[in-house]
């Protein structure tokens, strides 16, 4: 791993706290300061994501074919929001950002962050053509969405995708 | 694949009819991971200066009990 546990951890709070300024993204709300949030950090591979992904029934199939065929890295980050104090197994979550863990370079590869509103990704894996492909290159596209609700990734990396062991 | 990926394209299509989704502008874009980058540099820095930092008091312990 390029990014370990420690320097995800730090990155997830530039990513939110940048977002939440920036004068194009500042109104997606991923955390509210003035209430206590829980923090969830857990390394995962894109297929066991991709997997819970499409088997979450609260998320619409829009979101679902936006983020399931965003092309990933072999392994993945990401980081839940949730409110509270407590958590349980099946808790909702505020908001989810998703890095590229096996990134070598010094950007920082953020693949996409959302709460429940707004998804915020670079979606130019999508299109079929170069020329598409080029216009979208390295933009981010902001999805509205409504109100998509997500739940706290479970079976980590248990084969969940393959049926071996869940 | 193929399949997949026009599903998605589809998806963004409608979507931005309906007016639901908004593309940055490459300035916007590359502004945001500008910022990104320069936070994740900041990150490795002081992770590795860090890392460097405890090898070297390490290594000032192991020679102090050798020394004892």
């Amino acid at each position: 791993m390029h990014l370990d546990a420690y320097q995800f951890k730090q990155f997830f709070h530039i990513v939110i706290e940048n977002l939440q300024t920036d004068t194009e993204t500042k109104h997606i709300k991923f955390k509210d300061d003035n209430e206590e949030n829980i923090y969830r950090f857990f390394l995962t591979s894109s297929k066991s994501y991709k997997n819970y992904l499409s088997n979450s029934n609260s998320i619409s199939d829009e979101f679902k074919s936006i983020t399931i065929d965003k092309a990933m890295p072999k392994f993945i980050w990401v980081g839940e929001v949730i409110k509270g104090s407590t958590i349980s197994i099946k808790q909702e979550v505020q908001s989810i950002v998703v890095v590229d863990a096996t990134e070598s370079g010094h950007t920082g590869n953020l693949i996409f962050a959302t709460n429940s509103k707004y998804l915020i990704i670079k979606n130019n894996d999508f299109f079929n053509t170069d020329s598409e492909q080029d216009s979208l290159d390295r933009r981010y596209q902001i999805f509205d969405f409504g109100n998509e609700k997500f739940y706290t990734f479970a079976n980590n990396l248990k084969g969940g995708h393959t049926k071996w062991q869940s | 694949m193929a399949k997949l990926v026009s599903r998605a394209s589809k998806v963004v299509t409608k979507m931005e009819q309906e007016g639901k989704v908004k593309t940055l502008t490459f300035h916007q874009s590359a502004s945001i991971d500008h910022k990104l980058a320069t936070g994740f540099k900041k990150v490795k820095t002081e992770f590795e200066s860090k890392e460097k930092n405890s090898r070297a008091y390490v290594a000032q312990v192991e020679l102090a009990s050798f020394n004892r």
